[in-house]
């Protein structure tokens, strides 16, 4: 576990931050820091890159007038929502959203950005994301309720549903990874992979790659990102969550925001968990350490996470454009049938895999 | 599930449960349905136990409109009958009016007309793959055959100036003759087309998610279809080979081969919806040959028995069928001898696919509404006209 306050001190040495100020203050800059720095041009880039890649499988050009081929896009979007005005919400709508939101981005402290930079590490970060993604299900489910109609009643449902489906198999899955690691901690995770492909958890054996799969796949169907949200609304023209029905303006710019930050927060989880993190060549940090320049460091670490992140958010936007949405139960169906049992063959396959590497 | 029999409308228990069943509205305008109508839904948990629908929201008076207008005039009024398939109604219209008059419609114009309408099926079918597609969230194959359509409308727009509307069929033939350069174009056309639907089933028809949703799905029994009257694709779908070019041929068709595309429940049960998306995929292929084969015969000739005849029918009434993309268009018309029809009457396939609604629904699931509804192919222009 690491200790307490090293965190901090890493972001003072980094940023010059004043040693005088509480941790909670630098937790707090520092996450605002990560947020505005990081995470929304992360996203912005994400969605833009979303409609490009979607618009050329699609045979179609996409975004094309905002910025330098549309780059501007998913802000002007954004402005055109908030601009927008909406029906009020109750009280009690209100509190769940909030809830849902400030859960979802509370995993900001857990992204894979740098071993120096990364807030929560403890023996437990890697299951984080997993409570995260049932809570949000909880929530969701409570919001869809709080909207007193029988399509949102419906909607919740299926979003708990997909997500207690989904949890079983990704939480066995992480285990497989803590055999190999010997812990849960993002550091003992990532030390343990190395920079090139063979050394990563994915590939060092075939039940981690398995494991790998079902990490990626439930996470995204307890999230509900195409093509599993089948619970959004019963056809694609009512692509907003039924749950979430009758979004817009503000509250529906922040539904699209929110689902693109949650693909990336899992696509840059499996990254760090299965794909070597934030491993770059060691003759590369202690060239760059040996000649001071350390902040470039952090920049090739970040570097390395988000090349893995944009790859596997790539393959995801494949997916989702070129497959058809499944309806709810179809997903839970094979969830429960095939990676729930497949992930417990995935888990002894790799206790006797590592026993075996162990013995020799 | 099984189904509640609600035939037994004395059984008192039944309502009572219904009653307190959750109950939803879509419509008239619903981004579900391909509206305007209303579909009044029952629940039981994910599942619907009973269905209404009401119509009506759409009606524009268009059949009294069209016997204020004089018979030239009306032409360009029965495209609005079904936007989509405009070159079926004109053709409806104007084969009843050839019957009144007794018109010789010279062999050149049936062919016209005959690679007129089969571009129309063409685009029609196309249009419902991409919608269908669209509906569980395949946004690629609807962009596909968004594109591919494009060229059908393409062409459209070069031969009669318009994309959808096309005011092209008159009575005794076609308001212009058609150029080598535009049967070389439809010929480039069919030529594209033709490979098309083994793309799409590449991509889509046959994938594991299309099929899970399709097969078994909404299925329509034959007996069920002819006792409600429909005609058509969903016809053909549920195995009953019934298509008026090779039953009743009009227009030509009686010197054009083609098959009769029939259900067969490929991956599910006949009847299903994924047997309503495969006869029409495998129509456009047989709507091809059929244009290939109307150009290959197209002879010398007059594209109109005279253009500028403008006397009105002699008293009289007709009645004509015509196979739309949709299913059996009839046309009654009725001359009084006057500049003004007397009375202008349509019955259009998607009056029986809307009544069916009620009973396909019932034992399906909430997440497949969308689907089913938009998988009947329901123009709601046509059926309340």
């Amino acid at each position: 576990m690491m200790e307490a306050g090293v965190w901090a001190k890493s972001w003072e040495r980094f940023f010059g931050i004043s040693t005088a100020l509480p941790p909670p203050v630098i937790a707090a800059l520092g996450m605002t820091f990560l947020h505005l720095c990081f995470v929304f041009p992360l996203v912005w880039v994400v969605l833009f890159f979303e409609r490009k890649l979607g618009a050329d499988l699609q045979a179609r050009i996409g975004p094309n007038r905002t910025g330098l081929f549309g780059f501007f896009q998913p802000i002007a979007d954004i402005i055109k929502l908030f601009k927008k005005r909406t029906r009020g919400i109750t009280t009690q709508e209100a509190v769940w959203e909030m809830a849902l939101i400030a859960t979802l981005f509370s995993t900001v402290a857990i992204l894979p950005t740098t071993e120096d930079l990364v807030f929560l590490n403890t023996g437990l970060t890697l299951i984080f994301p997993v409570l995260i993604f049932v809570m949000i299900a909880l929530w969701a489910m409570f919001l869809g309720i709080s909207r007193e109609t029988v399509i949102g009643v419906l909607g919740a449902v299926r979003i708990l549903a997909k997500a207690t489906t989904a949890a079983f198999p990704v939480l066995v899955s992480l285990l497989c990874v803590g055999i190999r690691s010997g812990g849960m901690s993002w550091t003992q995770v990532i030390h343990v992979q190395g920079v090139l492909p063979h050394q990563w958890n994915a590939f060092s054996n075939p039940f981690l790659f398995v494991a790998f799969i079902i990490f990626v796949l439930g996470g995204l169907i307890a999230l509900s990102i195409p093509p599993f949200d089948g619970s959004q609304g019963v056809s694609l023209m009512e692509y907003r969550a039924e749950c979430v029905l009758n979004f817009s303006g503000t509250r529906l710019g922040l539904f699209y925001y929110s689902r693109t930050y949650a693909l990336v927060m899992w696509c840059m989880a499996a990254a760090g968990i299965f794909l070597g993190g934030w491993n770059v060549p060691s003759f590369m940090r202690t060239y760059i350490e040996a000649a001071g320049v350390y902040p470039l460091a952090q920049f090739f670490e970040v570097s390395a996470v988000l090349v893995k992140t944009f790859v596997l958010v790539t393959v995801v936007i494949w997916v989702s454009r070129v497959s058809s949405r499944q309806r709810t139960d179809h997903v839970t169906d094979w969830v429960w049938k095939l990676l729930g049992p497949v992930s417990l063959l995935a888990l002894m396959g790799t206790a006797i895999w590592e026993s075996g590497v162990i013995l020799r | 599930m099984e189904k509640l029999d609600l035939d037994n409308k004395n059984d008192a228990s039944i309502e009572h449960h219904l009653g307190n069943l959750p109950k939803k509205t879509y419509g008239p305008f619903a981004a579900e349905i391909s509206g305007p109508f209303r579909l009044d839904v029952t629940f039981d948990g994910e599942v619907i136990v009973r269905s209404e629908v009401e119509t009506g929201y759409f009606h524009r008076k268009l059949e009294r409109l069209l016997e204020k207008r004089r018979w030239k005039s009306i032409l360009p009024l029965l495209d609005h009958l079904d936007p989509e398939g405009a070159a079926f109604t004109e053709l409806a219209a104007c084969l009843a009016v050839e019957e009144l008059k007794k018109i010789e419609v010279p062999p050149r114009a049936q062919m016209i007309r005959i690679v007129v309408t089969e571009m129309t099926r063409i685009s029609q079918h196309l249009g419902y793959i991409g919608r269908v597609a669209r509906s569980v969230g395949g946004e690629t194959l609807f962009h596909y055959t968004a594109r591919d359509r494009e060229k059908l409308l393409d062409l459209f727009e070069l031969l009669s100036g318009a994309r959808f509307s096309l005011n092209f069929i008159r009575f005794g033939g076609v308001r212009g003759d058609v150029t080598d350069g535009f049967i070389e174009r439809v010929l480039e056309l069919c030529e594209m087309i033709q490979i098309r639907p083994k793309e799409y089933n590449d991509l889509f028809t046959f994938t594991r998610s299309f099929v899970q949703r399709s097969a078994g799905v909404g299925v329509i029994e034959a007996e069920h279809a002819l006792r409600d009257g429909i005609t058509g694709p969903a016809l053909r779908a549920s195995g009953e080979a019934k298509d008026l070019r090779k039953d009743k041929p009009y227009t030509g068709y009686g010197q054009i081969d083609f098959d009769v595309q029939v259900g067969r429940g490929d991956v599910g049960t006949v009847g299903d919806a994924h047997d309503r998306f495969l006869v029409r995929l495998r129509e456009i292929g047989q709507s091809v040959e059929i244009i290939r084969q109307a150009l290959d015969r197209l002879p010398a000739g007059s594209f109109c028995s005279d253009p500028g005849e403008d006397r009105p029918p002699p008293a009289g009434e007709a009645t004509v069928a015509v196979e739309t993309a949709r299913g059996q268009l009839r046309c009654y018309v009725k001359s009084d001898g006057g500049e003004f029809p007397a009375q202008m009457k349509f019955d259009s396939p998607s009056v029986a696919l809307v009544k069916h609604l009620p009973a396909l629904l019932p034992g399906q699931r909430v997440e497949d509404i969308s689907f089913l509804v938009t998988g009947m192919d329901i123009c709601i222009s046509e059926a309340d006209r």
